[in-house]
């Protein structure tokens, strides 16, 4: 009884409150930037505000911004310190919770790197700030970037990030199975007849007719709707800026896709693609690079991996082959960009790391790193981006790359083109008419509620 | 000093020792309680206003009414689909569950040598993290190449499609989630060596067989046990959202028959910014889930049996 006595209230409060202070104490952030004490050497006493830079980068890409950054962190004169931080992100739509939750509590990072389809989208809904004055007083004009690229950054007229990085799309060959399969590799296919015959002769099925190396993939890596129905010479979105998924190309070409897929078979179309389900197909783990495949549709930045992960094969690349011959406008250009999130307290300096990295110095380092493009026009004038023979096909296929129609719901038709794409159409749930009309009728429908079109 | 001495001295004597212990255990329980109020109760109703908006998380939410649910049940697809999904994983995955775990558990109760080996290989799977599990999984039951299908191959044949035709997609995760099952394993071993010798004698006396005595004596002696699996197995399988979000990317291929309840909550809430929404399913999950316990609570008492006479 007397001990209960021992423990009294007033005792339980005194320690905790001893306890809450020396925990809010702990806790008390020290002041950003705070001003160095005014008798010593103001520089050297400056002490640095911590910039985080979230990034879903990996590998080779994360290397590169990772040396890009130290080299910001020397010379930048904002007394700011940038750091690198992984965050996971789900890919296609990419969806980012770790980014939403922090500007819905208001403790979001100074930089998020953001792909670019989806900068309008976040713009719209109030994740990223509007960095138009900062852009502007830095001089920062459409003039300077590829009109893609400006345009994806730009909602309703206001800059909401600064563009990274592009990347064009083709065919991609492994010239040594061609050889051994007899095929002449110093003839890839150029249209989608012969692209359906080198398929059937680069395929190798075992005893029980399921494929041990795929030929052609039609719907794997970067053989997406957009790049058939551009290939097709099929257009996604109007000068109203409605969407146009069931344009008479688009559908024909779906109709090709869907031939193509039952030629194969859809029970091998869908094993690999089963097979590369939660990122299992990655970086090295890429059917192409483990030679399981023996084509496939894909960007510059696979030049890159060419290098690291298989020097010693002998790859080529040319357009996309089309229905009449090459269509080297079945390329689209994507890419990334980076962008102050809502709710960042120092704009200023988060911009000024942001131009650094998406400038002209950031982004050539990056892009040389990794073999992409600079969005910046100037920067892709460098030379270094067609010395590779491989990437060089890519850069003259840049001028005649489409983009993917810039909507503030790029998510959703991200979703929806998938699903018609890679299920209902090849698994025939959905003719190639109904399953892009209905692309259609939902996008359109919720851009006409939002006010998209007025 | 004195006045302040005499007015707490006149306090505590106001107050019965009742009280004072009543004060003292809700200021040591305040920081839990807190926690509670804070990150529990507060979220929670905080839902259940934007169930009825149009929110993202960001901007100020505006008042739709009940505009969520009419067009969850009115012209949403996936809804239904998703919800045909769950329940019909919970219908079939969780009798198997049950029956699986009480026969594993039966015969590992035998005594046999090396038992605790044989226990503890039962109950490794379940400590494997369900995203490691998922992402081997994948490789598994990937068709015509995965390890699953090398049985197939031997006797030329292809063998079943897996998680890619809508088929057999369901099945495949029912399947899987049989695979960890060791804690229920563990909770109706227990129940078992808890089931009272003397009435497996008194049953013999009677000369009753071992189905008999199975059915009269082990059940009913275990149906707490199957009363607690039911409810939290009823509670996971409505929320089951980390292995097929894996083994699939959440697409819901094919034919939407991978697309789970909580999955789909997650997309609108997530990919497409449909907060509001996402609380409205969030809403209905959470009152389907109360009713559905509720129903198993009540019918406890036809079926379920306390050996201590209570109920």
């Amino acid at each position: 009884m007397d001990t209960q006595k021992m423990l009294s209230r007033r005792r339980f409060l005194q320690v905790s409150g001893l306890a809450t202070s020396a925990a809010l104490l702990a806790a008390c952030p020290a002041p950003a930037a705070a001003p160095a004490d005014t008798g010593g050497d103001g520089d050297a006493m400056m002490e640095t505000k911590k910039l985080e830079a979230w990034s879903r980068m990996t590998d080779l890409a994360q290397e590169s911004i990772k040396e890009i950054i130290d080299i910001y962190n020397e010379q930048n004169t904002m007394g700011v310190e940038l750091e690198f931080v992984y965050i996971a992100q789900t890919q296609g739509s990419q969806a980012d919770e770790k980014l939403l939750t922090a500007v819905a509590g208001g403790t979001p990072p100074a930089l998020h790197y953001a792909d670019r389809f989806t900068v309008p989208q976040f713009a719209h809904e109030g994740f990223f700030t509007d960095i138009t004055d900062f852009a502007e007083a830095a001089g920062v004009t459409k003039e300077l970037y590829f009109d893609f690229a400006w345009d994806e950054t730009v909602y309703k007229g206001g800059i909401y990030a600064l563009s990274f990085d592009t990347d064009t799309r083709a065919l991609w060959y492994n010239m040594d199975i061609m050889d051994e399969a007899g095929v002449d590799s110093s003839s890839p296919p150029t249209n989608l007849e012969e692209l359906m015959a080198v398929t059937e002769a680069l395929t190798v099925r075992d005893d029980t007719g399921a494929i041990t190396r795929y030929g052609f993939n039609p719907i794997y890596d970067q053989a997406w709707l957009y790049t058939w129905g551009f290939g097709f010479g099929g257009s996604f979105q109007d000068d109203d800026r409605r969407i146009t998924f069931a344009h008479p190309q688009n559908i024909e070409a779906m109709q090709f896709v869907k031939s193509f897929i039952d030629e194969i078979g859809v029970e091998d179309i869908d094993a690999m693609l089963a097979a590369c389900a939660g990122g299992n197909c990655r970086g090295e783990n890429d059917y192409f690079w483990t030679g399981q495949s023996a084509m496939t549709c894909s960007g510059n930045w696979k030049v890159a991996q060419h290098h690291r992960y298989k020097p010693d094969t002998n790859y080529g690349v040319v357009p996309m082959p089309g229905p009449d011959g090459p269509a080297p406008g079945a390329s689209w250009a994507g890419g990334w960009s980076w962008a102050v999130p809502f709710g960042y307290d120092d704009v200023e300096a988060a911009f000024d790391a942001c131009f650094y990295l998406c400038g002209p110095e950031g982004q050539l380092k990056y892009n040389k790193d990794t073999f992409h493009i600079p969005t910046i026009k100037s920067a892709a004038e460098d030379p270094f981006f067609s010395e590779d023979p491989l990437h060089a096909v890519f850069m003259e296929l840049l001028p005649v790359s489409h983009a993917r129609p810039p909507i503030p719901l790029g998510s959703k038709l991200w979703d929806l083109q998938v699903k018609a794409f890679r299920d209902e159409i090849p698994h025939g749930l959905k003719t190639p008419e109904e399953a892009l009309t209905d692309i259609d009728e939902e996008i359109n429908a919720g851009l006409e509620e939002i006010g998209f079109f007025s | 000093m004195a006045t302040t001495v005499v007015t707490e001295g006149l306090q505590r004597r106001r107050l019965s020792q009742g009280t004072r212990h009543t004060i003292n255990g809700l200021l040591f329980a305040s920081p839990w309680i807190f926690g509670l109020l804070a990150f529990w109760i507060y979220p929670t109703l905080a839902s259940a206003y934007y169930s009825f908006t149009k929110y993202n998380g960001v901007r100020d939410p505006v008042w739709t009414g009940i505009a969520n649910y009419v067009e969850l049940f009115t012209s949403d697809g996936e809804f239904l689909d998703a919800v045909y999904n769950t329940v019909y994983f919970a219908v079939v995955s969780i009798p198997l569950a049950i029956i699986f775990a009480f026969g594993l558990a039966l015969m590992l109760n035998a005594k046999i040598r090396a038992q605790v080996v044989y226990r503890t290989i039962y109950f490794l799977p379940t400590l494997v993290p369900e995203v490691a599990l998922a992402l081997v999984w994948v490789f598994i039951f990937t068709p015509h190449s995965g390890l699953i299908a090398a049985p197939f191959r031997a006797f030329g044949s292809r063998g079943p499609c897996w998680l890619t035709c809508a088929e057999w997609a369901r099945p495949t995760l029912v399947l899987l989630a049989l695979w960890i099952i060791g804690q229920q394993i563990i909770l109706y071993l227990a129940g078992l060596q808890d089931v009272p010798q003397d009435l497996y004698d008194a049953a013999d006396v009677d000369g009753a067989n071992f189905f008999t005595k199975f059915l009269n004596v082990t059940v009913p002696i275990l149906t707490p046990v199957i009363f607690f699996h039911l409810v939290t197995s009823v509670i996971g399988a409505l929320n089951f959202f980390a292995i097929p979000y894996i083994m699939t990317g959440g697409t819901g291929f094919p034919a939407n028959s991978t697309l789970f309840y909580s999955i789909y909550l997650y997309k609108n809430a997530f990919h497409y910014l449909e907060m509001g929404y996402a609380s409205a399913m969030a809403w209905l999950l959470f009152m389907f889930t109360l009713f559905v316990t509720l129903f198993i609570w009540r019918s406890a008492r036809w079926w379920v049996f306390y050996a201590g006479g209570e109920e």
